[in-house]
């Protein structure tokens, strides 16, 4: 039996159609609100090229140049308009930036998943994905 | 042991304790085994049969309808307000149960001793469908899904669902007058439980009973999803395209397997689907599709209004008609405009009757759309909030009750479940559980035919005026007899 106090415990784990969906919660950099181990180099694919197949262990850099995706190097200065790598000097994999959600942030951070945030972790400089359209 | 019981609630404490116990019992009626139900008052009738005043009598009976009301603590996940608010509705009307009690029954063991108790639960009840808001706290939907009753519950097609919530509390109004006074109402007792035997063998009958002409083909998709995903892809692109990808490839099995009928919960795509080509086309059926679409979905019109509808859509992706719903969610769907008109809706040749989510717990609402031509019933509802709470399975319930009302085919799709299929006289024929991503397939019949309960509506609650009313009339007119104690 169920115990209430389980039910009510938070969200619930779904085994979706083509993938596990765990409940979003609180990060130290805001509300993961889709929670995945995903690395980057895979989220990468599945984001810009869907039709191409994952490779365990491919350097993000690789799968960038695989995927076919033209590289914009900018100052951290610079606006996010489109999608963009975030490049920190103290982490070994960039920040997806994906977009704005109001006045947040979404971003992707490899083996934690999309998160919302209200100021982007500190960055040092910006890889402009080009070709990529900025969601509507 | 009949002594102890019939004695025990004279002091304070006791009838305490025996509403404690009632409140326990409506919650395990509710929440785990239906047939708790029919002793789930006793108690408190015993309690108030001792209760020394009225004030006593309605904080005894409130107590029990605010600890019925925290069985469906599912709603906390909207926040705690809601569920105390929704304790204290429920609280509000017991109130109004035990100070009725007090004043109209006489405790001389008679047969309008014993139908007086039913006739005040009905009041209850019924009040709970009353008003812009309506919780689905009924017993017909306790024991709705309990099969060895399913003779009494097909009365529903007569006297409402309602009706056999009468019958339930009629059944504790037996228990507790055999009880405390078994000799002077054995009579009463007994022409009660022959009259419940009656219909009983009824029931049986109309159980056996042909219903529905042509067969079609339904299925419905259920994506399984918790509400937590549907937030996400309100950010991020790719969490939407997992959406509507979970929707695209369901639908397009439920195509090839050629279903008549596609049904979709509610706002099962939260996107502009009705402005957007390329999602109709990986959405809505083609021209070589067999299927006409019954798709949840949230239509924007050109004054910037957001209705919550179930468009039909007909092969070739052209948009037959749309139901837009009428009883919006209180707070949690203010940002939604109401619909206009309840009604059946075209859906190519034929005509469906759509309720989307609370809609589903009014009898009016079936009964209207079964007058408007509805030849079989949709729910599109979206209980994922509720996680894995009592609540979806009691809506669940209220869906059965509502086919038998109307003697209808139904399908129930729930964008989490419970998703089922649910012929006229309550059976549920398939179902799929929580957050299974899936398709339920089926075949039910159309049906034009009227019941009872769609043609006179509440008549039975005319009759529940009537014996509370002449109760009430007499007690006034017989002041020399004494309040119970």
């Amino acid at each position: 039996m169920v115990r209430a106090s389980d039910e009510l415990r938070g969200g619930q784990i779904v085994q979706g159609l083509t993938r596990t969906y765990l409940p979003p919660y609180q990060h130290a950099l805001g509300w993961v609100i889709d929670p995945r181990s995903t690395r980057l180099s895979d989220e990468l694919v599945a984001r810009y090229g869907p039709e191409l197949a994952s490779i365990p262990n491919e350097p993000w850099q690789k799968t960038l140049r695989r995927i076919g995706l033209r590289l914009g190097q900018f100052k951290k200065t610079a606006v996010l308009k489109q999608p963009s790598l975030l490049v920190h000097q103290d982490r070994k994999m960039p920040d997806l930036w994906i977009g704005r959600f109001g006045l947040k942030h979404v971003m992707f951070r490899d083996s934690i998943g999309v998160l919302t945030v209200d100021e982007l972790p500190a960055y040092s400089s910006v890889i402009r994905l080009e070709g990529v359209d900025m969601p509507k | 042991m009949i002594s102890l019981i019939r004695d025990f609630g004279r002091t304070t404490r006791e009838r305490w304790v025996l509403a404690t116990l009632a409140g326990i019992f409506n919650g395990i009626g509710f929440v785990y085994f239906g047939p708790a139900s029919f002793i789930a008052n006793v108690p408190l009738l015993c309690a108030l049969k001792h209760s020394r005043s009225y004030s006593e009598a309605g904080l005894l009976a409130g107590w029990v309808g605010f600890l019925g009301g925290v069985h469906i603590y599912g709603i906390v996940n909207y926040g705690w307000f809601l569920l105390l608010g929704f304790s204290l509705y429920t609280a509000s009307q017991m109130v109004i149960y035990g100070l009725l009690f007090r004043g109209l029954w006489r405790g001389r063991g008679g047969i309008l001793d014993i139908l007086i108790v039913a006739a005040i639960w009905s009041l209850t009840e019924w009040m709970r469908t009353l008003g812009p808001i309506c919780m689905p706290a009924s017993y017909v939907g306790n024991i709705a899904d309990v099969d060895w009753l399913r003779p009494w519950l097909v009365l529903s097609a007569w006297i409402g669902g309602i009706g056999v919530s009468s019958l339930v509390a009629l059944v504790q109004s037996l228990i507790f007058h055999g009880f405390i006074s078994s000799r002077q109402s054995r009579k009463s007792i007994s022409f009660a439980t022959v009259f419940l035997g009656i219909l009983g063998v009824a029931g049986s009958i109309q159980l056996n009973a042909e219903s529905g002409g042509q067969t079609v083909n339904v299925i419905g998709v259920q994506a399984g999803l918790a509400n937590s995903q549907y937030h996400a892809a309100t950010a991020d692109p790719a969490a939407q395209d997992g959406v509507v990808g979970t929707f695209e490839t369901l639908t397009q099995r439920a195509y090839k397997d050629r279903a008549d009928f596609v049904v979709w919960p509610e706002t099962a795509i939260r996107g502009p689907v009705f402005r957007d080509e390329t999602l109709q086309e990986r959405l809505f059926p083609g021209k070589t599709d067999p299927s006409i679409l019954l798709a949840g979905l949230i239509e924007h019109n050109k004054e910037g209004k957001r209705f919550n509808v179930v468009a039909s859509v007909l092969p070739g992706g052209q948009v037959d008609d749309i139901y837009r719903k009428v009883r919006l969610v209180p707070g949690t769907e203010s940002h939604l405009t109401p619909g206009r008109s309840v009604r059946a809706i075209r859906a190519g040749p034929n005509h469906v009757g759509v309720m989307i989510c609370l809609e589903s717990v009014y009898p009016d609402m079936a009964r209207r759309l079964v007058e408007t031509g509805a030849e079989f019933l949709v729910i599109a509802s979206n209980d994922a909030g509720f996680g894995f709470s009592p609540i979806t399975r009691h809506m669940t319930n209220r869906a059965i009750v509502r086919a038998m009302e109307t003697r209808r085919w139904l399908i129930r799709v729930g964008q989490a479940g419970i998703s089922a299929i649910v012929s006229p006289n309550g059976v549920v024929m398939d179902r799929l559980g929580l957050f299974e991503p899936g398709l339920l397939k089926g075949q039910i019949k159309l049906s034009q035919a009227q019941t009872l309960f769609v043609q006179f509506g509440d008549w039975w609650m005319f009759l529940i005026f009537v014996i509370v009313g002449f109760r009430g009339w007499s007690v006034r007119s017989k002041p020399s007899i004494q309040a119970p104690v």
